[in-house]
């Protein structure tokens, strides 16, 4: 299981990344995430919502309510031409702090600092 | 046990979502989510009700969500109101922590504030006089100013002979209207058998008018046609005046008998003139103001309606051509020049001879609007001083968010919001205090503001950005300053405040207190001015001395009373005459012995019987008194010692016997003779100048100025049962008019009411603003002595007394008292001296002075500092240093 404040950082990229793969809604963004991460990415469900406003709110993904006959009204979220440029930023901010772990537990001269 | 319901729990999992601060949408969202988790439970073997349970602890609980979305919509565009909730939240702990600080600074701004908005409706009001009337910006007053013998003068009044004239020859004069107010004994008003006396009230004022005063004036009607209500033998009242004489306003065609006037009809009812109002009366007669008998043409107040306000400038100039052509023939020998006053202005700026009533004053405007700035000043400087104070105690705060990545414009707006929302709180306590307070501020003013008056759009808006510029000013250095720890020392403990940046504090302390000594001083001398003039030597007797008002048509009822009165034991000298002191005498306009044919010398003249000068015990420098038993003396004079100046004559027995004679009028070239010289006396207030004087005989040959007063001069121990002896003889000879008396040293001093209506305000407000200074210095010193805690419990420990420690920390503070001191001194004084300049008899500002406010000072600010040091000084070191 990964630790509250990890999961909150990497909300985000995660989100935006799978909005990249086309439009869903939230709980199809909670399944795809445990999905993907073969069940150690355990989300509070809840928690995934006000992520998904606030990224609305900063113009990386817009929602609209859809209603399909005999199904319930559901709210899908789609990535912005912001939201696709946001991953690219993500993306190397990710790999930075990766490269900087790998380097540190792979060399031992390193360790000491 | 109940089988599992799913609908059901879901619905009462939705209604806990309500607590929740979310939104309709979001909770749609929720419960979607909550649905799907649960369907696919199911489907992979889970029951209902595990299905359910696991998938709202999946969910997470209801308040944490709400929580959640707040701190996401912080972050976003929402900032302000979580910010405002967070500041609240911070200043509400702080308040509780600190409270005492936080209540002193609470306090003093909220004071500040009540001050303001109290100076604030007085302006407004002041400002606002007779902008009601509909044509106000296009109505104009005319006045004159005049050279009489070398003297200028000038009168708010007319003659009424230009007016007409002025109508027909300007078009740009669309219309005018005159009154002069009735005089004394034309105000006793009788209805069925009840007299009723309004000599001396503003709202029952009797004036005459002319039928266009309403077409000038928007007086407004209840009952009665305002285009014809003004007419000969009738008379148009106020709703007060119907209430007091018909206890109804419904009266029209009632009949009320005005003393000396007539029977006459009531025309119409109108509302009270507004309290901003420079015209005030209660009846309004009709008149036609054409000249009659004696008086070639008669004085008015004149009111011109123009087309436009602009041309004001072009009938300025026309003023003086058309009054010279009218009185050509009547006024040969005064040189006038009529000018215009706008109406707004005349209330605030006039202050000419003859105002119809009295007026406001703009220096009084400025002064007050110094003092609400003043007092906000020192408030606000309050505020600061004890902000800065405090970051000490914030500086671990400062470092903790600095450290927790708060950037140092975060942390600014922190401060400064937390400061503003402070001064809003204040603002709406002083609403409060205010609230409170307005009874007592209307006695003092002398007005009468109402509550909802407080609830006008603009003046709330105008105090709300007041506070919050207040909150900005006195936020803005703390913020900065504070904002500006460097984290790593302020965390180590290693600031040392208080000691470089205290000088900044000491700065605004002596700010706040050089101002404090300047209301005191200003207080002393306003008070001690005031005091000057009471006490002044008047050069004739006021106290003892009794005015009975009576009627200038019954001289021979005058004279009865007179000798009846003078029978009473208590009754030491009784006088007829036409005027008193503290007021003006008539206008007289003479040729004294040695003046060419074109000169003359105006004077203020009184008539009066043969006893005026020894009922008021005028002393007589040169020559003799009059004297009943000869009978040449009725035509002769006494004049004073301004005059004999005036007249260029000698001050010695070489001018008793000279001439003077009367240049024009009915007895133009009848000349009466010097016979004593009287020495000054301030018949008037010490604002005026003595004037030249001069006494007569009044005679049924000399009428001019009629007997109008009976002043008694009483030497009893019951003054109470004299009166009502007089009282009894007064019904006795049923007299047409209520019987009225007054005390003459009361009547002279109401000429000193706006003196002492400003040093009373003078004494609050230097009360409040050093009421203030004092909490903050207070509050200081506390700050300061428990910073010190340390240092005095070594000191103590090493030997120090009580004594020595409480005279360390005292001396620290009141020695900026003293500097503040010196530096109010010669503002102060400057600052007196240019108010006294407009007294004509006015105190020197003596060393007592400047000793005093110093003396005041220091005994406020020692008792204000030493509470805090003798309990510091006091305490046991083993604790202050154990608590280290």
């Amino acid at each position: 299981m990964l630790s509250k404040g990890l999961i909150a950082a990497s909300s985000k990229s995660l989100i935006l990344g799978i909005l990249q793969g086309g439009r869903t809604y939230g709980y199809a963004i909670i399944k795809g995430v445990r999905e993907l991460s073969g069940g150690e990415l355990e989300w509070q469900e809840g928690m995934l919502y006000p992520v998904l406003h606030r990224l609305e709110k900063e113009g990386l993904i817009t929602s609209e309510w859809e209603v399909t006959e005999g199904s319930r009204p559901r709210k899908y979220y789609a990535i912005t031409e912001a939201g696709k440029a946001a991953i690219h930023s993500e993306q190397e901010n990710w790999m930075s702090v990766h490269r900087v772990l790998t380097k540190l537990w792979n060399d031992p001269s390193l360790a000491d600092i | 046990m109940k089988a599992f319901d799913l609908e059901l729990a879901i619905k009462t999992w939705k209604r806990s979502l309500l607590n929740a601060k979310l939104d309709e949408g979001t909770r749609q969202e929720l419960e979607n989510h909550l649905r799907d988790s649960i369907e696919d439970l199911i489907t992979q073997g889970y029951s209902e009700e595990a299905a359910f349970t696991k998938a709202v602890n999946r969910l997470g609980t209801p308040k944490g969500i709400g929580q959640e979305n707040i701190k996401a919509r912080a972050r976003g565009n929402t900032l302000m109101g979580s910010m405002v909730i967070q500041t609240f939240l911070i200043q509400w702990r702080l308040l509780k922590r600190r409270s005492i600080y936080a209540l002193i600074n609470v306090m003093g701004l909220v004071l500040g504030f009540a001050c303001c908005l109290l100076i604030t409706l007085f302006i407004r009001d002041e400002l606002s006089y007779d902008s009601f009337h509909s044509k106000s910006d296009r109505i104009f007053r005319v006045a004159t100013d005049a050279n009489l013998s070398g003297t200028d003068r000038s009168w708010a009044l007319v003659p009424s002979l230009m007016m007409p004239p002025l109508y027909e020859d300007l078009p740009e004069v669309e219309g005018y209207t005159m009154l002069a107010p009735a005089n004394q004994s034309q105000h006793t008003i009788k209805y069925k058998d009840q007299l009723f006396d309004e000599s001396g009230s503003l709202s029952g004022k009797v004036i005459q008018v002319d039928t266009s005063f309403f077409n000038v004036f928007d007086f407004e009607f209840i009952v009665g046609d305002r285009k014809t209500a003004i007419a000969p033998d009738m008379v148009v009242i106020t709703a007060s005046r119907a209430m007091k004489l018909f206890g109804r306003t419904d009266v029209l065609g009632e009949m009320i008998e005005v003393m000396n006037v007539g029977k006459l009809g009531i025309s119409g009812v109108i509302k009270d003139p507004p309290r901003n109002s420079h015209l005030q009366f209660g009846y309004l007669l009709h008149s036609d103001f054409k000249a009659s008998g004696f008086v070639p043409f008669i004085w008015v107040r004149a009111y011109l309606v123009l087309n436009t306000p602009e041309s004001a400038l072009k009938v300025g100039e026309n003023l003086k051509p058309i009054l010279d052509k009218a009185t050509a023939e009547t006024m040969n020998a005064v040189e006038m020049w009529p000018f215009l006053q706008e109406l707004k202005e005349v209330h605030l700026t006039s202050h000419l001879e003859y105002e119809i009533g009295s007026n406001g004053d703009r220096k009084n405007i400025v002064t007050f609007g110094l003092i609400a700035i003043v007092i906000l000043l020192i408030a606000a400087i309050n505020f600061t001083n004890l902000a800065t104070a405090k970051s000490a105690i914030r500086a671990r705060e400062v470092g903790v968010r600095k450290v927790l990545g708060a950037r140092k414009r975060q942390l600014i707006s922190q401060f400064l919001s937390e400061s503003i929302t402070m001064s809003v709180i204040a603002l709406v306590l002083s609403f409060g205090l205010v609230l409170i307070a307005l009874p007592v501020f209307n006695q003092l003013t002398g007005k009468v503001f109402l509550s909802s008056e407080l609830l006008d759009t603009s003046l709330l808006i105008a105090s709300l950005s007041l506070a919050l510029s207040v909150g900005i000013v006195a936020g803005i250095y703390p913020a900065f300053f504070m904002s500006s720890f460097r984290p790593i020392v302020v965390l180590k403990g290693k600031l040392t405040l208080g000691r470089g940046k205290g000088a900044f504090r000491k700065v605004l302390v002596v700010l706040q207190f050089s101002i404090s000594v300047i209301m005191i001083f200003s207080t002393l001398v306003v008070l001690q001015q005031t005091n000057f003039m009471k006490n002044q030597g008047l050069g004739f007797e006021k106290d003892q001395i009794i005015i009975l008002p009576i009627d200038r048509a019954w001289t021979r009822e005058a004279q009865l009373l007179k000798q009846e009165v003078l029978v009473i034991n208590g009754v030491v000298s009784a006088s007829l005459s036409s005027h008193i002191p503290s007021m003006r005498g008539g206008v007289m306009v003479m040729q004294p012995e040695g003046f060419s044919d074109k000169e003359t010398q105006m004077l203020d003249g009184i008539y009066a019987d043969f006893d005026f000068i020894k009922t008021y015990g005028l002393d007589i420098a040169i020559g003799r008194d009059f004297n009943s038993e000869l009978i040449t003396d009725s035509l002769n004079f006494i004049v004073n010692e301004t005059a004999i100046d005036k007249f260029g004559w000698e001050m010695s027995e070489a001018s008793i016997g000279k001439k003077i004679k009367y240049p024009n009028g009915p007895v133009s070239g009848t000349e009466g003779t010097v016979i004593g010289i009287s020495r000054d006396a301030h018949f008037r207030s010490l604002h005026h100048a003595i004037s030249p004087m001069m006494f007569g005989i009044s005679n049924s040959k000399f009428p001019f100025l009629g007997t109008n007063y009976l002043s008694l001069r009483v030497k009893s121990e019951d003054v109470t049962r004299l009166m009502e002896t007089i009282e009894q003889i007064w019904n006795s000879l049923s007299l047409d008019k209520a019987y009225s008396y007054s005390f003459l040293n009361q009547q002279f001093n109401t000429q000193y009411q706006s003196e002492e209506k400003l040093s009373e305000l003078f004494i609050y407000f230097s009360f409040l603003a050093i009421f203030i200074a004092c909490l903050g210095l207070f509050a200081l010193a506390a700050f300061t002595t428990e910073q010190k805690t340390k240092e005095i419990g070594i000191r103590k420990t090493l030997g120090a007394t009580v004594s020595q420690l409480s005279g360390k920390i005292t001396w620290g503070f009141t020695r900026w008292v003293v500097v503040a001191n010196v530096i109010a001194w010669p503002v102060a004084a400057i600052v007196m001296n240019q108010w006294l300049q407009g007294f004509a008899y006015r105190m020197s500002i003596g060393f007592s002075i400047f000793a005093f406010s110093t003396i005041i000072s220091m005994l406020i600010a020692l008792t204000t500092v030493s509470y805090m040091s003798v309990k510091a000084a006091r305490a046991n070191p083993i604790k202050a240093l154990r608590y280290e």
